[in-house]
């Protein structure tokens, strides 16, 4: 039975190839770091405590100057996160920094990173950057290159002090900065 | 096959069927053991292998999320600890494969979105959908050899295959040792009932073993043999019984069986034949019984055979002659019959015959001597017939001229008595004329008796009457002798039916007898009447105590012509038919004349009479 269906099986699968092929092309850099954006939240759980329980809306915040912002809106125009329709912020002064769920943190705001992080981790606002030595100091998740591939690392402290609960599965694609367990 | 197990011994039936049953049961419970390991095996295998599939597919989630393929073939890399596992596949949630890990190489396939697995050509597939918080992930793909559980189940089997053998060679010495039971008692059963059946020695006995039905089958065995022996006995005894009772028959004897073979001669029927009991036996009866017609000296059909074929019994007496052994002839005198069983099936013959030579022979003479004889009796009667012709006519004639002679005489009496002369000699012709008349008469009698023509003539008469009439002739006889008569009638008796003249002629012969021998002495009549064989009976005695009569002399008394007084000649008158004619007279009327004496002292004569039609007045007792 199922050898007489192989060929019937293997044609679609041909097809099913060739459309798939066709339709996803290779993401850029900047459009993974977008998409990696909704799969993190599907790894962590915001504090009951948090604002974010409260809100229709799945908010974003971008500070500092980043070319992100553009993609962000384009990419999540239509698609949910956590089930909430997405609204992207720009914030412009640290003081703005409120009523958000993401913060993403340009590398221009360097020098005001102990600032920012004050603000958010009371507020349990994920932070995410994409600069070196970030997650370092304080950030939760940072992206990095490794061998041409786009990685992240997590700063298990940070996280738990701004009560996020990460998931393992998370934990464990990610290089850990701080970790509980030492 | 059946019927070569069903020809086998009793032991090894047993054997047989007590190892097919613990061998089939055995291996039965071995094979669903082995089935059941194998499929608790599969289960087991399929079982861990969705478990290793859900692990790892767990450890997939971040890489498939993160695009991470590095991170997804180590994972799938480090799977390779797990020995069976051929190949691992995993798709994305586009079911485009994302990473492989290839013991043997295999070109991925379109993966199914659903939980499942199945066996195919020795191979478990397992395919186990990735899902985290209800996203959709992908699909990891297990390839798993079950060779290994082939490798186990066939160790299994050659472990319980040796505990088989093993068992098997328990279970025979077990069954070896225990059909024992239940095959020795048979066993013994046969060979006791061969050595009967060999030997017809029914003296054995079955043993018996236990209190089973082997047991009540010896002790049925053994109150069988003893009712064949106790059969037997009797059967012998009755067969003996029988031979003897053949062998004493004073004919000959042969039997046959149905088909008309001879199985067994009797004595008399071997010396017949010339063929000994042993010779004849399985002959057919026509070899041993060679028999043809008397008259037409052709064979003729044998009877046994005709009784056979007919069922009937034959008889041809007496118009067959026997051919012997050594061609004797013999003329015998046969039948035979069909000896029938219960059912009335005819399971032989009997035959049975005699030599009716020597009496046919003897017959012969028999009937030649008769011819003789018959020959020699008419000649007799006839030379009797004209002797009494003779008499009746002689007497006829003589009393013609007698009757003249006592007639003239008579009145030349008369003429002489008148003219005053002496007639005495005239007297002593007419006294001579009718002692001659009286001789006449009773040859006349007599020749009348002999010859059968004399008649009796029965009336009614007054025995007073008669007496009257008798003492009328007597007195003047008696008178003149100077005895004395005494007459004693008994009172019942009145009137008699009979011939009077001839009862009167009876007893005037029987008084004047009397008279004739006694002198100066009393006779004595005395009429009575009496009982005797269903009849009533009238006597008539004359007692006289005269001379008597010698016992010697008494036989010839009632013989035609005899006198018993020759001795004494000068008493001596008449014929000597006298008695002769009362006794035959007495005959014709019924009855008899008797006579008892004893010589010197007197006689008694006694006239015998039934009492037919005689009128009695009184009763009589």
């Amino acid at each position: 039975m199922l050898k007489k269906k192989t060929p019937l099986c293997f044609i679609g699968f041909l097809f099913l190839s060739i459309c798939v092929s066709s339709s996803a092309r290779k993401l850029t850099e900047q459009e993974l770091k977008v998409v990696f954006l909704e799969r993190f939240t599907r790894f962590i759980d915001w504090p009951e405590s948090s604002r974010y329980s409260l809100r229709k809306e799945f908010k974003i915040g971008v500070l500092g100057m980043t070319s992100l912002v553009n993609d962000l809106k384009k990419t999540y125009q239509n698609r949910r996160i956590k089930n909430k329709k997405v609204i992207i912020e720009i914030i412009k002064t640290n003081s703005d920094i409120k009523d958000i769920d993401i913060l993403f943190i340009s590398q221009s705001k360097r020098n005001d990173l102990r600032k920012i992080i004050a603000k958010t981790t009371p507020q349990s606002i994920l932070t995410i950057s994409d600069s070196i030595g970030f997650c370092q100091r304080g950030v939760i998740i940072n992206f990095y290159k490794e061998a041409k591939r786009l990685r992240f690392e997590i700063n298990e402290a940070a996280a738990r002090q701004a009560n996020f609960t990460i998931s393992y599965q998370l934990l464990r694609s990610a290089k850990i900065i701080d970790p509980l367990r030492k | 096959m059946n019927t070569f197990f069903a020809n086998l011994k009793i032991q090894h039936k047993l054997l047989a069927i007590i190892l097919f049953v613990s061998i089939l049961t055995i291996s039965t419970g071995f094979g669903i053991g082995i089935a059941i390991d194998i499929e608790e095996s599969k289960r087991e295998l399929i079982e861990n292998m969705q478990i290793t599939a859900a692990l790892i597919s767990e450890y997939c989630i971040s890489p498939l999320t993160f695009m991470d393929k590095h991170g997804a073939e180590e994972i799938l890399d480090k799977s390779k600890t797990i020995s069976s596992l051929l190949n691992a596949h995993l798709f994305d949630e586009n079911n485009r494969i994302f990473a492989e890990y290839n013991r043997f190489d295999l070109i991925p396939k379109p993966p199914r979105s659903t939980e499942s697995f199945y066996f195919e050509d020795n191979f478990l597939h397992v395919y186990q959908p990735i899902f985290f918080n209800h996203s959709y992930y992908g699909v990891l793909y297990l390839r798993i050899s079950v060779y290994p559980l082939h490798d186990k189940v066939i160790q299994q089997v050659e472990r319980l295959s040796l505990i088989l053998i093993a068992l098997f060679f328990l279970a025979y010495f077990l069954a070896y040792y225990l059909q024992k039971f239940i095959s020795k008692p048979i066993l013994s059963l046969v060979e006791v009932s061969q050595k009967i059946s060999s030997n017809a020695d029914s003296s054995q006995q079955a043993k018996k073993f236990y209190e089973d039905e082997t047991g009540q089958l010896a002790d049925a065995f053994n109150a069988m043999l003893i009712q064949i022996r106790f059969r037997e006995r009797a059967f012998f005894a009755e067969t003996e019984r029988l031979q003897v009772t053949l062998k004493s028959i004073g004919d000959a004897v042969i039997t046959t069986d149905r088909l008309g073979i001879v199985e067994y001669l009797n004595p008399i029927a071997e010396k017949l034949t010339g063929w000994s009991d042993e010779e004849a036996y399985q002959h057919s009866i026509a070899d041993v019984l060679n028999i043809i017609s008397e008259v037409t000296y052709l064979p003729v059909e044998n009877p046994v055979r005709k009784c056979l074929d007919t069922g009937k019994t034959v008889a041809l007496s007496g118009h067959t002659i026997l051919l012997d052994k050594e061609g004797g002839e013999l003329t015998i005198e046969d039948s035979a019959a069909p000896i029938r069983n219960k059912n009335n099936d005819i399971i032989g013959a009997i035959m049975v015959f005699h030599d009716v030579s020597e009496a046919r022979t003897m017959e012969r003479e028999l009937v030649a001597q008769t011819h003789d004889l018959i020959r020699a009796r008419d000649e007799a009667e006839q030379a009797n017939k004209a002797k009494s012709d003779f008499f009746a006519r002689m007497s006829h004639e003589l009393r013609t001229p007698l009757n003249a002679i006592i007639g003239y005489s008579e009145l030349l009496q008369d003429d002489f008595e008148d003219e005053n002369r002496d007639a005495e000699d005239v007297k002593r012709i007419n006294k001579a004329g009718y002692h001659l008349l009286s001789l006449i008469n009773d040859i006349l009698d007599f020749s009348k008796i002999s010859e059968g023509k004399l008649e009796i003539y029965p009336k009614k008469t007054a025995i007073t009457s008669i007496i009257d009439n008798v003492l009328s002739i007597i007195n003047p006889l008696i008178n003149k002798k100077n005895n004395t008569l005494v007459i004693d009638c008994a009172e019942n008796i009145q009137e008699i039916m009979v011939d009077a003249m001839r009862l009167q002629q009876i007893l005037l012969n029987l008084l004047s007898n009397a008279n004739k021998f006694s002198e100066e002495s009393e006779i004595k009549l005395n009429i009575y009447s009496y009982h005797a064989r269903l009849k009533y009976w009238i006597n008539f005695e004359v007692i006289d105590q005269g001379i008597g009569i010698k016992k010697s002399h008494l036989n010839e008394l009632f013989k035609a012509f005899s006198q018993v007084s020759n001795t004494s000649p000068g008493l001596q008158g008449g014929t000597g038919l006298g008695l002769v004619i009362s006794k035959n007279l007495g005959q014709m009327m019924g009855g008899d004349v008797l006579v008892v004496s004893e010589y010197g002292k007197g006689s008694c004569f006694t006239l015998r009479l039934p009492m037919q039609g005689i009128v009695i007045e009184q009763p009589l007792f």
